[in-house]
């Protein structure tokens, strides 16, 4: 018997889902420890353990893999802690990272806040000015060495650097993406210096090998980044390796990646683990989308922390469109596009004074300590999950399966207090009007990522999933104008069930300009080696990769996307490509054909002029190595009347404040069967969540215990 | 082989062992009164453990003298010995008393000592609970107004030792002869403080000090739902009979015991207790205790 684990860390919860070699699944779920989170990871693998019937070192010697979605590198990101870096840059362009891009002041803070321009700030560098350098030498934008590298220089300006008190090096010249030789020459230089047998050792991180990609800021940035976290990441990870080690496991622990895949530890570049855990989830949505032959996918998580969400449009996860944020940095990694926004489970309701006391929900969130009022941890603010407690939706013996009592007179006080003694109103109006609140906020921003996609919210089935998924399904559904939600069977782990099904997948991507289509002759490409020696490159480099991590070629599967855009056009459109390798003029007008067609489906068919050229800027090929999962059996359906024994009783819930509260029938989730249909209003508690089916809804569980709710018209 | 870190999943302690109480004798050791250790951190965290690899102890106590909350709540203090009473109470608790000494020594003590004793030892912490701080500052049992003015600051303090992840908090309560009473208010109160230290994978337990009935002191406790207590000596100092005190616990179901032996009193008696399957019973200081013979005899008579 073995077992494939995920574990996905939120900002409140750890995540944990094993799926054994029988397909049997176990979940669970503990408070996120911010302290360390290995300290979570390991209670979470105790508990696995026991749940299977296991002892801790006997079930880790079984498990197949353990996928780990970390946060490891985006605390360190949020605290600053990262060692102290000297950048080496072209004399010049000191000041680029400073500059920014754009607006960069108002890149990765909440909407709110980047509109009070009068306050708002640039973030704090991760490298200080006094810590950056430039040196002589150059290279042109065709990749032309125009005036070489003085060896004098570097070790000049290396030295101040050290003198400074850097404990590592990013360098990022000028057109080293086509062009690496003067960023090689300066690690060498460095090496020679502090070589790697000295306690003096430093790390030094190329920009042409983290993102060789055009636009300095961003790669620049995407470095610094990268070299800022990685030794935290390193010395964080290694120690969870070894507790895992002593504890019995016996095979490397593997990451999960915002490109969509995983890759070992030892073999991942840290700014790939950024926001990974909804990208897991995302990978599991569109699996679980194949199973239910829903190719259009919004996929939706509301955790403790924040609300995520992600479009799969025909089974794909697509990557960013623009440069991706990082904490407050924009980089260019290919990672997967998620929005998150704060709102779950924890996120505070507030009085807004300065807006005529307005009621508003987060994004601030009481976290995993103190937590919501109801945690009883000290808590005093009013969240979400305080205002489902009032309203009667959760069981507050039964909350994380009967493992964190609540205390719902504490938050009946705190929103007597903070909130329905402010507006002047009861406390079931108060909670109602918290919850409704939240539910229209995260409403609005589906229908925003779907619709300002170019999309048609009609044509997508919206997944809810998350700790708070199921229970605030039915109120923000109605928001994209969808009548039917899909809450998963996993749907309270579904990012560590993600994980736990994920792939080994790496992008490599490079930024190289091709014309496909030429304006000034109004012909195609002609030579298709330009191309297919940037696509071989690519696949080599992956190969080599790859057989370092044990798989055969055969094993590897390639996919290749493209930047791509028109002539004198500024923005990019990713065009997945139908082939790697151009044989001739009919495959390179398939390619443009492709890239108008979809283009014209973003920005209308009138957007379209393909007579102004057609260009490639980016080559990013995905490889990928297929893991073995167990199959997922469906269960024939049973009646639509639940068991007797599935109804477990029933408590007191408002639906409507004017009514009050009404009784409220509650099933066990355990106890339905495929086919059970209820009608709202009703409760259901499931391992992990509850779900709460409002009047006017029903809830049918399908064939694989997937719920399916559905507003009645 | 550890122990307390058997408290922290609700577990119980491996076997028999000994936590003694050695503040008193680390400032004996270093030619210092008690209240000097309080009055400096770096002195407090190198002298215990000097005290313990004398005795050969394999757990430190910490923030066992009495009165080093009440103190930093506001309270004035006055020491003699290892001994502290209160002379003058503040019109109102600080509302930082995590920020004066010598309740500030004592965490920047718990984090030194957690980063340093082990593997070779364990670590547990005191800290004055929500009686002992009514009765010093208010002179009255806490009422439900008293506890909610002490929350946020005993909340906190709990918080910041708890970062400093030492193996086991203790909530140490002297009842000064008052008959101890598990209120629904008191229970909820050492909820909140039990989850907070439950998220930081620490074990929490309570140490009655000033109990003239220890039987029944145990039985009325149990209603606070705290796993593991400690018992101390009576309002005179005397010590509970440890078989009846170990009965009168597996009864009431506590997880273990903790039970308190001094020089001169019959080891062998509590022994005996531990070694019952009543509960899982050891043994702890009555108070600090500077006979060095003693200390080594009982870690010895243990080990045999």
């Amino acid at each position: 018997m073995g077992f494939h684990v995920g574990i996905d860390i939120g900002g409140t919860f750890t995540d944990f889902c094993a799926i054994g070699d029988d397909g049997r699944i176990t979940v669970y779920k503990t408070s996120t420890t911010h302290y360390d989170l290995s300290v979570g990871f390991m209670r979470g693998i105790r508990e696995l353990a026991k749940r299977s019937g296991f002892r801790s070192q006997e079930y880790l010697a079984q498990v197949h893999a353990l996928r780990y979605s970390t946060t490891v590198g985006t605390n360190a990101l949020i605290e600053r802690s990262g060692p102290k870096l000297g950048l080496i840059t072209t004399a010049g362009f000191e000041d680029t990272i400073f500059i920014g891009r754009s607006r960069s002041w108002a890149d990765g803070i909440p909407v709110h806040e980047a509109r009070d321009i009068a306050r708002i700030a640039k973030p704090a560098p991760l490298i200080d000015p006094d810590m950056v350098v430039g040196v002589r030498g150059r290279i042109d934008c065709n990749g032309r060495v125009v005036a070489p590298l003085s060896r004098k220089d570097v070790l000049e300006k290396l030295q101040t650097l050290v003198d400074r008190g850097a404990m590592g090096f990013v360098v990022s010249l000028m057109w080293s993406f086509l062009n690496p030789e003067h960023e090689r020459m300066v690690k060498q230089i460095i090496e020679e210096e502090y070589p790697e047998d000295y306690l003096g050792a430093m790390p030094v991180t190329l920009s042409c090998e983290i993102s060789p990609k055009c636009g300095e800021y961003t790669r620049t940035m995407t470095t610094v980044v990268n070299a800022y976290i990685h030794g935290i990441m390193a010395e964080n990870l290694n120690k969870l390796g070894n507790e895992l080690r002593d504890g019995g496991y016996k095979r490397p622990l593997i990451l999960v990646h915002n490109t969509g895949g995983t890759k070992k530890v030892s073999r991942t570049k840290a700014v790939f683990t950024h926001n990974a855990g909804p990208v897991a989830g995302m990978h599991g949505a569109a699996d679980l989308g194949e199973l239910l032959a829903r190719r259009n996918v919004v996929f939706t998580d509301m955790g403790g922390t924040s609300f995520d969400i992600g479009v799969i449009v025909d089974g794909e996860l697509r990557a960013h469109d623009f440069l991706p944020v990082v904490d407050r940095w924009r980089t260019n990694i290919p990672a997967i596009e998620v929005k998150s926004i704060g709102a779950g489970g924890g996120s505070i309701a507030w009085i807004n004074d300065l807006m005529g006391n307005a009621l508003e929900v987060g994004p601030q969130s009481a976290g995993s300590m103190p937590g919501p009022a109801c945690y009883d941890k000290g808590g005093r603010e009013v969240t979400v999950t305080d205002a489902d407690l009032v309203l009667g939706y959760l069981n507050p013996d039964n909350y994380l399966d009967g493992e964190m009592p609540l205390d719902v007179d504490l938050s009946r006080a705190a929103i007597d207090e903070k909130i329905a003694g402010p507006l002047g109103i009861g406390v079931l109006e108060a909670a109602y009007r918290v919850r409704r609140l939240v539910d229209a906020r995260m409403g609005q921003e589906v229908f925003n990522e779907v619709a300002l996609k170019g999309h048609d919210p009609r044509k997508f089935a919206v997944f809810a999933c998350g700790g708070a998924g199921p229970t605030h399904a039915c109120g923000f559904v109605p928001y994209i104008g969808a009548r039917v939600a899909v809450v998963p069977a996993m749907a309270p782990v579904f990012g560590a069930f993600g994980a736990s099904t994920m792939d080994i997948r790496q992008v490599w991507d490079v930024s190289r300009t091709i014309k496909l289509f030429r304006w000034d002759r109004q012909a195609y490409l002609d030579d298709l080696e330009s191309f297919n020696h940037v696509v071989r490159e690519l696949k080599d480099l992956s190969v080599r990769d790859l057989r370092l991590e044990g798989f055969s070629e055969d094993r590897i599967e390639f996919r290749l996307e493209l930047d791509m855009r028109y002539g004198s056009q500024h923005n990019l459109t990713k065009v997945p490509a139908p082939r790697l390798i151009l044989q001739g003029e009919d495959d390179v007008r398939e390619l443009c054909e492709l890239f108008t067609k979809l283009y014209s489906d973003i920005y209308s068919p009138e957007a379209a002029f393909p007579v102004g050229g057609i260009n490639i800027e980016c080559f990013y090929l995905a490889a990928m190595v297929r893991q073995e999962r167990p199959e997922v059996h469906g269960e024939a359906p049973a009646g639509e009347e639940p068991a007797a024994a599935a109804r477990i009783g029933s408590r007191p819930a408002c639906f409507d404040p004017a009514v009050g509260m009404v009784e409220a029938p509650v099933f066990g989730w355990l106890s339905l069967a495929p086919g059970n249909v209820i009608s709202g209003p009703a409760l259901i508690e499931a391992p992990g969540t509850t779900y709460v089916i409002e009047p006017g809804w029903s809830y049918r569980m399908d064939a694989w215990r997937n719920g399916i709710l559905q507003q009645q018209s | 082989m550890p122990f307390l870190a058997h408290f922290a999943p609700g577990g119980q302690p491996s076997g028999a062992f000994f936590l003694p109480f050695l503040e008193g004798l680390a400032a004996a050791m270093e030619n210092r009164m008690p209240a000097a250790l309080t009055a400096d951190a770096t002195l407090w965290a190198n002298a215990v453990p000097r005290a313990a690899r004398l005795v050969d102890a394999r757990a430190i106590a910490v923030g066992v003298l009495p009165m080093i909350a009440a103190e930093s709540f506001g309270a004035t203090v006055v020491r003699v010995g290892a001994n502290a009473s209160v002379v003058a109470r503040p019109d109102a608790p600080v509302s930082e008393p995590w920020c004066a000494a010598p309740l500030a020594n004592l965490l920047e003590t718990s984090r030194r000592l957690a980063e340093t004793v082990r593997p070779e030892r364990e670590l547990a912490v005191f800290l004055s609970g929500p009686v002992t701080l009514s009765l010093a500052l208010f002179g009255e049992m806490p009422s439900k107004s008293i506890l909610e003015v002490l929350k946020a600051g005993l909340l906190r303090c709990l918080e910041l030792i708890c970062e400093a992840r030492p193996d086991v908090v203790f909530i140490d309560e002297d009842w000064a002869g008052r008959s101890p009473e598990a209120t629904p208010e008191l229970r909820r109160f050492h909820n909140t403080l039990k989850n907070v230290a439950e998220y930081y994978g620490v074990g929490y337990g309570l140490r009655a000090d000033g109990i003239a009935d220890a039987p029944g002191a145990i039985a009325s406790l149990s209603g606070l739902r705290v796993a593991h207590l400690m018992l101390g000596g009576d309002p005179e100092g005397a010590l509970p009979d440890a078989c009846a005190a170990a009965k009168a616990a597996a009864a009431a179901g506590w997880t273990s015991l903790g039970l308190p032996v001094a020089a001169g009193c019959d080891v062998d008696e509590a022994l005996a207790a531990c070694d019952s399957d009543a509960v899982a019973a050891y043994l702890c200081g009555a108070a600090q205790e500077t006979d060095i013979e003693f200390l080594k005899s009982v870690g010895l008579g243990i080990r045999r």
